[in-house]
């Protein structure tokens, strides 16, 4: 008789549900219409979905935006030198100490002195932040610079644990390196991703575990004479529709995709629409995501000229799919 | 204990209430016990328990656990207010300590049970409105599930997915962070 939990009343359902943690009760959203109804319907999730973020950092200070509705309403922005983090549910936030590897003031100049040095020795590094699904952990990662070095170690910090300290996590992945100048950290369903100094592999930590690993970048992407931006190619890592994305501009002005489809299957996505022009602008595909909704999103920036300064205006660009 | 016994001979002194399971297994238990479902609460001060309750949902197995249940958390009940009058602060302080550690313990003894048996619990506390076990069988359930994955959860309580791709889709978009 009761072997399974759809008999228990909605009554019963819900007050189970209620007894869960939040990563727990947004989790089960996935085990079927039900659930998710319920939880949509009589807990606090229901008002409370993640709201996508734009986050630009340069020179010691940076800006956040936080898109709020369908239409791409924008709520806020600030600025902020140091990590800190605000649970949007309780308000409560959380400022991050700095890696070890670093002293209090130099986590304020790392976007400054990243453009000049060549040579880091891993004191400086590339910041991520990501969601494990079933561990329902949040986690900062920060992957050190090492220029023509293999990264033998990440530092992670975990959110709301009982530690409030960095870990050094080991990297044993052959080939793990990264460059700033190879596009963002990407996270995807609990897992991280980056490209490494080569191009050729994408390095990949498993934020439950955090075992690294690596896969290799598709042979399509290589066959479409298409090199990543670092060297003054077009494409990047990023997320498309919640899965692990590669996005190269076309000659035509176009964004083509390819997705993971079920590891190690690389699917040929959509060839995205040419975003619509900013007069004297420079336009990238955005990262860590591409897509918002029904959209797709790239960057523009452009400048502006009074008479007395320039200004760097930036501006995000919906492109509506096709359905 | 000295007043857990004190509670009993109160117990003992009271009304009677005959519980009939769906089975037709009839359970004679005090009145103290009893009240700890609304649901029976309800009936007797509509005085509608002469001749037994009969309780259609419960079958004898069932009931006999929960009135085991009830039978120590009454019990315990009332050890508590006979002892707040009759020992100083820190005595009943450290009485006090050692009822809920007891309870602790039988509670967990308590959930000892398979998933079947504890869903029938759980439909039971659930119909006679007995809020201390609804609250601790759910939180058992709540504990079995939360580590698990959605495939996990399915797999346990074989649960159909009925969420179209597209559903799956959007939930796992709500589901990211974007950061950068």
């Amino acid at each position: 008789m009761a072997d399974e939990c759809f008999d228990l009343p909605d009554d019963v359902l819900v007050q189970v549900m209620l007894l869960l943690p939040t990563s727990s009760r947004r989790r089960f959203r996935l085990v079927c219409k039900r659930w998710r109804d319920l939880i949509d319907e009589r807990t606090p999730e229901g008002r409370s979905r993640t709201k996508i973020l734009v986050f630009f950092a340069e020179r010691g200070e940076s800006r956040a935006l936080v898109f709020d509705d369908e239409h791409g309403g924008r709520r806020r922005a600030w600025t902020s030198s140091v990590i800190s983090v605000t649970n949007p549910i309780t308000g409560e936030t959380q400022v991050l100490p700095p890696v070890p590897t670093q002293r209090e003031s130099e986590q304020f100049e790392e976007s400054r002195r990243l453009e000049s040095e060549s040579e880091t020795n891993g004191k400086f590094g590339k910041y991520s932040f990501g969601y494990h699904p079933i561990t329902g952990e949040y986690k900062f990662v920060h992957i050190p610079y090492q220029r023509h070095q293999e990264v033998d170690a990440v530092w992670v910090f975990t959110l709301g644990a009982d530690t409030t300290a960095w870990r050094e996590v080991p990297v044993t992945a052959p080939g793990a390196s990264y460059s700033k100048n190879h596009g963002e950290v990407v996270s995807v369903d609990g897992v991280m991703y980056w490209l490494n100094t080569a191009s050729n592999r994408i390095m990949e930590l498993d934020l439950g575990d955090e075992h690294a690993t690596w896969l290799d970048v598709p042979p399509s992407v290589w066959a479409a004479g298409l090199t990543p931006e670092e060297e003054g190619g077009v494409w990047r890592l990023t997320s498309v529709h919640a899965r692990l994305g590669i996005a190269a501009t076309t000659s035509w002005g176009g964004v083509d995709v390819w997705v993971l489809d079920g590891r190690p299957r690389w699917a040929r996505g959509r060839t995205l629409p040419e975003p619509p022009g900013h007069h004297g602008s420079s336009s990238w595909i955005t990262a860590p995501r591409l897509t918002f909704g029904e959209y797709a999103m790239t960057m523009s920036r452009s400048w502006s000229w009074d008479g007395r300064s320039i200004t760097r205006l930036y501006a995000c660009i919906g492109t509506r799919l096709a359905a | 204990m000295a007043s857990a016994g004190s509670g009993d001979e109160k117990a003992a002194a009271a009304a009677m209430i005959t519980l009939i399971s769906s089975d037709n297994e009839k359970f004679e238990v005090t009145e103290a016990t009893a009240t700890l479902s609304q649901t029976i609460r309800h009936m007797i001060e509509d005085g509608c328990t002469d001749g037994g309750v009969p309780l259609p949902n419960v079958t004898s197995k069932i009931l006999a656990r929960v009135i085991e249940y009830c039978k120590k958390h009454a019990t315990a009940a009332a050890g508590e207010e006979g002892s707040s009058s009759s020992f100083s602060d820190a005595a009943f302080l450290e009485v006090d300590r050692a009822f809920l550690e007891e309870l602790e313990e039988f509670d967990d003894a308590f959930l000892e049970v398979d998933r079947a048996t504890l869903f029938d619990l759980i439909l039971a506390a659930n119909y006679l409105d007995i809020k201390g076990l609804l609250n601790l069988t759910c939180q058992k359930v709540a504990d079995s599930v939360k580590g698990k994955t959605p495939e996990q959860i399915r797999e346990m309580y074989n649960i159909v997915n009925d969420l179209t791709p597209e559903e799956e889709a959007e939930i796992r978009r709500e589901t990211q962070w974007a950061f950068e």
